[in-house]
Parts: structure tokens; C-alpha cells; sequence
């Protein structure tokens, strides 16, 4: 695959998705197989794989086979550490909040 | 004289806001209810958490600690969230200040504010985290020698 420079367009285009957004998150806390990615997203591994193609190109995230498993890290190309470490904290408080609306789907006793 | 890392200290500002299908009351108690906080709060799939506690008044506590898993960049290290309530007005606001450790080394101090705004969906959740972050490298220094993210290559 030739490696593409990375670019601010390519980059807002990578995360533009919302699955791909979610893979980058995922990646956030480690680095992850592809399967290992496919299986929470509840979409095919064709799929994913397509989404990850987009990433790399983006300079986002680097994948590499050993053996035959594939594994995805983040790769912030351009990213300073600071805007990483800040990104990361501010992905935690996006969490928190993503966890609150499924606690305030479930049904209450009070309602 | 102060070391590169006791000098690095990172100022955040975050505004989040989200619109919640619930009443400003039901999304009031998810802050004021131990076990409902916990869960969104606290609880997740990278970590044990170890101890949780929660006092709701002005002056009150909440302490957590948690303990990071394996396939974790940070596996085995202890991270401890400690909050102190500064203002409670039911329904309409929370205000609390917070430490957390990573390693026993602190590594942030925050002020966090939300406010809940009834909406015609439910409610609207504003919320203003300011953030101050130390020790950043030792943190960083950690996940690398797992092997694992923040990669600055």
C-alpha cells in the first residue's frame, strides 16, 4: 500500500465516521487486533478492515501482521505529546458521559 | 531546583455539553446516588475498582480507587480519584474539586462544574472541567515500558 502523506484533511476525513472514530477510541486504551476491534462494533471484519485502510492513509493508526494476526496501535502522526495527553483526558470525560446515557436508558424505579 | 517533569504542567479547559432523554431530577440523582455514579463514573472495562465511597453534602467525599488491568498500557498500576464537593443545588448544579494519583504520584488537580438545564427533550448537561496535569513524562514513561500507545514518533 503506498504511504500517503499525512495531511489535516485526510485526518478529519478519517475521523468524520463514527465507527472510526470508536476504533480510535478503542486504540486510545491500547493497541488491539482487528478482530478484537470488529467484535464491540458489531460490524464485519471486512468493514473495519476498510476503516482501518482509511486511518493508516491518515496517518492516524499503524496496523502490522505477525503471524496471522493483525494488531492496530495509535500512531498520532504530527500530534504533539501535549495535545495527545490532553486528548486523552478529555476522552475520558467523553466516556463518562457516553457511559451516563446508557445508565439513564435503563429503567427507574422513581419514574 | 525543580526536575523537567515536576516543571511540566499541562492547563486544560473542557466544556462538554450533552443532552440527556431524562429529567433534570433523574439525571441529578446519577451524580447524588453512590451506585448510579459509580457505574458511569467509576466503573470500566480496563480496570478493577477497588474502592468506591461517596459522601453527597457540601464537604463531602467521594474516594476511588481503581487498578488497571492486563492488555492495559498501565496493567498493574493503582490509580486513586479523590473529590470534594464545593457547591449542591438539586437538580441545577454540581460543583466539585478533585486530586488523582497514578502510582501514588499525583497527577492532576480539577475543578469540574455541571450544570443541569431542563429542556424539551430532557435535560441539557453543561459542563466545565478545568484541569491541571503534572508529571505528564513520568506518566507517559509508565505506558512505555509496558510497550504499548503514545507513541511520539
Amino acid at each position: 500500500m503506498q504511504r500517503k502523506k499525512p495531511s489535516i484533511e485526510r485526518v478529519f476525513h478519517a475521523l468524520g465516521d463514527p465507527t472510526r472514530r470508536a476504533i480510535v477510541e478503542k486504540l486510545s486504551q491500547g493497541p488491539t487486533s482487528v478482530s478484537r476491534l470488529a467484535e464491540p462494533l458489531d460490524i464485519t471484519l471486512a468493514a473495519v478492515v476498510q476503516h482501518l485502510k482509511v486511518l493508516e492513509e491518515s496517518g492516524l493508526v499503524q496496523t502490522e501482521k505477525v503471524g496471522r494476526v493483525r494488531t492496530c496501535h495509535i500512531k498520532p502522526a504530527g500530534l504533539s505529546v501535549v495535545e495527545q495527553w490532553i486528548g486523552e483526558r478529555r476522552s475520558m470525560w467523553e466516556r463518562r458521559f457516553d457511559h451516563l446515557v446508557d445508565l439513564l436508558a435503563e429503567p427507574d424505579e422513581s419514574d | 531546583m525543580k526536575t523537567m517533569e515536576e516543571r511540566s504542567v499541562i492547563h486544560s479547559t473542557f466544556v462538554i455539553e450533552r443532552s440527556y432523554r431524562a429529567t433534570p431530577e433523574r439525571v441529578f440523582s446519577a451524580f447524588a446516588d453512590p451506585a448510579k455514579k459509580r457505574r458511569w463514573f467509576v466503573d470500566g472495562g480496563g480496570h478493577e475498582v477497588e474502592h468506591y465511597e461517596m459522601d453527597f453534602r457540601v464537604g463531602g467525599k467521594e474516594r476511588a480507587r481503581i487498578r488497571f488491568k492486563e492488555g492495559t498500557p498501565l496493567k498493574g498500576i493503582e490509580c486513586t480519584h479523590d473529590t470534594t464537593y464545593q457547591d449542591l443545588v438539586p437538580n441545577r448544579r454540581v460543583v466539585f474539586a478533585s486530586t488523582m494519583t497514578v502510582g501514588g504520584k499525583c497527577i492532576s488537580a480539577s475543578l469540574a462544574r455541571f450544570e443541569l438545564l431542563p429542556s424539551e427533550t430532557g435535560t441539557d448537561l453543561y459542563s466545565h472541567i478545568r484541569q491541571h496535569s503534572s508529571r505528564v513524562p513520568m506518566v507517559l514513561k509508565c505506558v512505555k515500558r509496558d510497550g504499548a500507545s503514545y507513541s511520539t514518533d
